[in-house]
């Protein structure tokens, strides 16, 4: 006749066994929640990095904007007067290279 | 090019990326916090308070990336107190205020979880209820203040991550004890 221990001896043992194949499947979960975190993450990341927007959308718009018209202004002075005198173009270019300086210093500030 | 762009851009783009994981997961943890409370998971219970579990830890890590990611950025340049602190920093807001909130907030009743013998299970179990409103101010932050709010990509990932919970509220809600026994006074 089996003594109350050793009708106890399987019952726990299969009890350890259900309970190491639970803390397994908890490990695998826990593992599978990291892998997860770590590829959203690099995901967002390269996504967030391909879209270009660093946050600065509008201001960088305005700003191409100006230097777009500065740039078809400064042109169409040119058609207009061919033969204006070389002190205008500069005036205008350096014009240009001031705003085209200001767009750089407007996209950086905005990173 | 590509690397000075990345070199001007790192801590900003890590900021983004990682509070948007932060959004995932902890809409994930809230789903799966549903589920386990409410009827859909009866039957897999330990496994699903394992991945809830497991989902706030990450979610909660990727919070903290999110903020400490702020301070090396070049053009924030904000202190601890500014990313600590509701209204210290004077940009976005009532926005960033409410990210703060909602943060700590998550960062509070997650923990709490490993209080919750010394808090009174009972009590605890109230307290955490308040992770909901946690996570619907993250997304209240994320949609008022993310510089990523307007790019489609993005709308659709909150999507994906709020609806189903949104939706799993509102089952919890309908099928809640309190419910039940409300409509069981009315017959």
């Amino acid at each position: 006749m089996d003594s109350p221990a050793c009708r106890r001896q399987p019952r726990s043992a299969e009890l350890e066994r259900r309970l190491r194949a639970r803390a397994r499947r908890a490990a695998a979960l826990r593992r599978r929640v990291a892998a997860l975190t770590i590829t959203l993450f690099l995901g967002f990341w390269i996504a967030i990095y391909a879209s270009g927007a660093f946050g600065a959308s509008t201001v960088t718009t305005a700003a191409k904007t100006t230097l777009t018209a500065a740039t078809s202004k400064s042109r169409s002075s040119e058609e207009r007067e061919p033969t204006s005198s070389t002190s205008a173009t500069d005036a205008s270019s350096e014009s240009l290279s001031s705003k085209a300086s200001a767009t750089t210093a407007v996209s950086t500030r905005q990173s | 090019m590509i690397a000075t762009a990345i070199g001007t851009h790192f801590y900003w783009i890590t900021s983004r990326a990682a509070g948007t994981v932060s959004l995932v997961l902890a809409s994930a943890s809230v789903g799966v916090g549903l589920m386990i409370s409410g009827r859909l998971g009866k039957s897999r219970g330990p496994e699903l308070r394992v991945s809830h579990e497991a989902l706030s830890l990450a979610a909660i890590a990727a919070l903290i990336l999110h903020a400490a990611a702020l301070l090396g950025d070049s053009y924030f340049h904000p202190s601890i107190a500014d990313l600590l602190v509701p209204l210290q920093m004077d940009y976005k807001e009532p926005y960033m205020a409410i990210g703060i909130v909602s943060g700590w907030a998550m960062v509070i009743f997650g923990v709490s979880y490993y209080l919750r013998e010394r808090i009174g299970v009972a009590r605890w179990k109230v307290i955490h209820r308040f992770t909901a409103l946690a996570w619907i101010l993250g997304v209240v932050h994320t949609l008022g203040e993310g510089t990523d709010a307007g790019e489609t990509w993005f709308l659709a990932v909150i999507a994906i991550a709020v609806v189903p919970v949104v939706v799993l509220a509102l089952a919890r809600m309908l099928t809640s004890p309190a419910s039940a026994a409300t409509q069981i006074s009315a017959r």
